[in-house]
């Protein structure tokens, strides 16, 4: 995955690439602190989801959570999504213990988590897939009591969340943050199935703070954009 | 709740200049696919379409008596019928099916549709142009070169409907006809069959010359049928060797009579002859050869010997006339006889008289004697002849009846032969007769009624009409290029995913935060460079 820019010797994003993530991300954060109603409280969970797999939300909220790392914020990326775990192999972290042994019981919470992973960014990795993925997050307020386990120490928690059409349990994911942003990508998402993301936050209460276009290219040269 | 948006920027299904565009740059390599193929598409109609060749005929059209005609179910929309201009008849006849088949039977389907077969010319040369072009004409013979299976009728008149061109125009009376063609030569073929038909074809509907084409062509017909019987006939009569049928049979009959009259006259001769023979034999044998004569000799009586002398010299002439076959009764022959009879009278008379005579007995031969069996000899000579001739005369006889009668048996079929001669030069005669009426009757029509002289003959294109292979090839890539933007375009239209942070901006009322581009260079610099264009 190089759409994560690079930290600590972990392959990824460099360069003008990596220049054009962080910038992106920057402006994202400048945008976001408008957005924030409860902005300067304790600690703020802040969630990036997608209407479909592959959309990219795995990618940008690991390049924001590195970014508020590099800002020397404590940050904690979790990865809630446990039906295709990706963020322990790009980091070149152990799979396991992860959110999953943790839900089971086989691990300590600080055993999940790995801290300082890349640049000040805590990461509490997917684990093993479960049998029951929606059983073991979406039932019995698994995200909340994992939330509260995790504690206070982080001022930003940033969440992957699975996709909306394809994960259920991201529906209680979503009702645990403070912000959602739902990550778009150019040239694949159709606009239906963004306006029915975004109907299915107002539907859960989640409040959307902005949209992320991820992966955007110009068919169209600047110049001949400007003239239209 | 979501935020509706709101500054809605329109209907969804219309597609604005940007969004066109924005398509058709990001369809640009199915863009280039589709002029590329309409480039082939075009450059293979180009190569493989035939040459034609256009040939042009005039004619100039003269009405009649009549300079309008009135259409009948035209209307001027004032209840009168609307007058149109005679050349529109002229020019009905000129696209009329009948012409243009006529065409086709004189010209035969399969010219009509021909196989198109170029040749590359013999001074061509041998450079790379003369190399494609020879490359081209054997695309096109492989293409073209087999033409239709069977060349029927009504497909010629389909494709001559196509390929044939009638202009009037208004301000004068001059009608242009035009033929393409793949050959320069077939071409003007084509057309001069065609121009000659048409004219033949409005005489036929204006004029008497129907009639006169009908009569000539029965004529024709008649007079092929004439050669045809005199052709039997001189054979029937080469067959039996004849050369004037009638006057051979009478010729043959007639020798035949005159050889049997001959042959008859030889016999009753020979018989006659025969019988005199066999007369003179017994008078012969009656006869002594000498006799005793006892005479009173005149001492001088001048009158006795003259008188002897003038019976030897009748007797004399008797046997001769009876040497030449004359009969006892004929005159001449009575005559003599009389004349001896007469002469000897005389001299009895003379005898008596008895003036100083003195008797002498002496033997003298007997004239008789004789004079019988002169005659004997003569009519054996005669006979020794008239037997040989009768065989000669019984032969040519035989052969002459044969002749006849050969003659007679073929004179039914001679009669029949002569008979279809006779009737069919009759016909011919009237034919004439009525040939001549029609076309007085022509004549004094052509003044009254309208003509179409062929005012310029078919002329041999020499430079070819088409095709403008440049043209093609150029509509082709134009004709791919809508073809692509067409299907862009549609596809656009039809398109619904997110696109450009206006897309979203349509869609809700909920901030873009960031746009984070796809990480190629070009991505990355145009994304630089709209970053930096947004704050202008």
């Amino acid at each position: 995955m190089h759409s994560i820019v690079e930290t600590q010797g972990r392959k990824g994003a460099t360069g003008n690439s990596a220049q054009s993530i962080r910038d992106e991300v920057r402006h994202l954060w400048g945008r976001l602190q408008l957005q924030l109603p409860q902005f300067g409280k304790d600690q703020i969970r802040i969630a990036f989801c997608s209407t479909h797999p592959g959309e990219g939300a795995t990618s940008v909220a690991a390049n924001f959570g590195i970014f508020l790392g590099g800002q020397n914020r404590r940050t904690t990326l979790v990865e809630c999504n446990l039906r295709h775990p990706s963020l322990a192999d790009h980091f070149g972290l152990p799979r396991s213990p992860g959110i999953s042994e943790y839900l089971d019981g086989s691990a300590r919470i600080d055993q999940a988590l790995r801290r300082d992973a890349a640049g000040g960014l805590d990461i509490l990795p997917a684990g093993s897939p479960p049998a029951d993925v929606y059983a073991a997050l979406g039932n019995e307020g698994g995200i909340e009591r994992l939330l509260t386990d995790l504690g206070r120490d982080s001022e930003f928690m940033i969440l992957d969340v699975p996709p909306l059409s394809q994960a259920p349990e991201s529906a209680s994911i979503l009702r645990a943050v403070d912000a959602t942003i739902l990550v778009v990508q150019a040239h694949r998402t159709r606009k239906q199935s963004a306006l029915k993301s975004l109907q299915t936050f107002d539907e859960l209460g989640v409040a959307c703070c902005g949209i992320v276009l991820n992966r955007m290219h110009y068919d169209v040269p600047p110049f001949i954009d400007q003239i239209l | 709740m979501v935020q509706p948006n709101p500054k809605p920027r329109g209907e969804p299904s219309v597609l604005t200049l940007r969004q066109a565009v924005h398509a058709i740059f990001r369809g640009r390599w199915l863009l280039f696919a589709t002029t590329m193929l309409g480039l082939l598409g075009g450059s293979w109609v180009a190569l493989s379409k035939p040459n034609s060749y256009v040939s042009v005929g005039k004619f100039l059209f003269r009405p009649g008596g009549e300079q309008i005609v009135i259409d009948p179910f035209a209307s001027q929309g004032d209840g009168t019928p609307q007058r149109q201009p005679l050349t529109a008849n002229a020019e009905a006849i000129l696209k009329s099916e009948e012409v243009l088949r006529r065409t086709i039977r004189r010209i035969g389907p399969g010219q009509i549709l021909a196989p198109y077969k170029p040749e590359i010319e013999p001074d061509a040369g041998s450079g790379v142009s003369a190399l494609v072009r020879q490359t081209i004409y054997a695309l096109q013979r492989q293409i073209h070169g087999d033409g239709p299976k069977k060349a029927s009728e009504s497909d010629a008149l389909l494709s001559l409907q196509q390929r044939l061109t009638v202009t009037s125009p208004k301000t004068n009376q001059v009608l242009s006809v035009a033929v393409e063609a793949n050959e320069p030569r077939l071409a003007k073929r084509i057309l001069e069959a065609y121009m000659d038909e048409a004219q033949a074809r409005h005489l036929e509907v204006y004029s008497a010359q129907r009639s006169i084409r009908e009569i000539e062509e029965t004529k024709t017909e008649v007079g092929e049928n004439l050669a045809k019987a005199r052709s039997r006939l001189d054979a029937f009569l080469k067959q039996i060797e004849v050369d004037d049928f009638e006057a051979d049979l009478a010729q043959a009959l007639d020798n035949s009579r005159q050889t049997r009259l001959k042959l008859d006259a030889a016999r009753t001769n020979l018989q006659t002859s025969k019988t005199t023979l066999a007369g003179l034999k017994d008078r012969l044998e009656g006869l002594s050869p000498t006799v005793t004569v006892t005479s009173d000799v005149a001492i001088a009586n001048p009158r006795i010997p003259l008188l002897e002398a003038q019976i030897a010299k009748v007797g004399a002439d008797l046997l001769g006339l009876r040497a030449a076959g004359l009969r006892p009764e004929d005159k001449q022959i009575t005559r003599a006889e009389a004349t001896i009879d007469d002469l000897r009278r005389e001299l009895e008379t003379e005898y008596a008289k008895k003036t100083g005579t003195r008797r002498e007995t002496r033997e003298e031969p007997s004239q008789e004697f004789l004079a019988t069996k002169q005659n004997i000899s003569q009519i054996q000579l005669s006979l020794v002849v008239e037997e040989e001739q009768i065989p000669g005369l019984e032969q040519m006889l035989e052969l002459q009846k044969q002749r006849a009668s050969k003659l007679l048996a073929q004179q039914p079929q001679w009669r029949t032969l002569q008979r279809d001669l006779d009737r069919l030069t009759a016909h011919q005669d009237q034919l004439e007769q009525m040939l001549t009426l029609a076309r007085k009757k022509n004549e004094l029509d052509e003044k009254r009624i309208s003509s179409l002289a062929i005012l310029d003959r078919p002329n041999l294109p020499l430079t070819k009409e088409g095709p403008q292979r440049a043209r093609i090839v150029l509509g082709g890539v134009i004709g791919g290029l809508f073809l692509g933007i067409a299907l862009l375009l549609i596809r656009a239209l039809t398109d619904s995913t997110v696109r450009t942070v206006e897309d979203l901006e349509d869609l809700t009322a909920i901030k873009v935060l960031a746009t984070i581009p796809n990480l190629d260079k070009t991505t990355l610099r145009r994304h630089e460079s709209m970053r930096v264009t947004s704050w202008q």
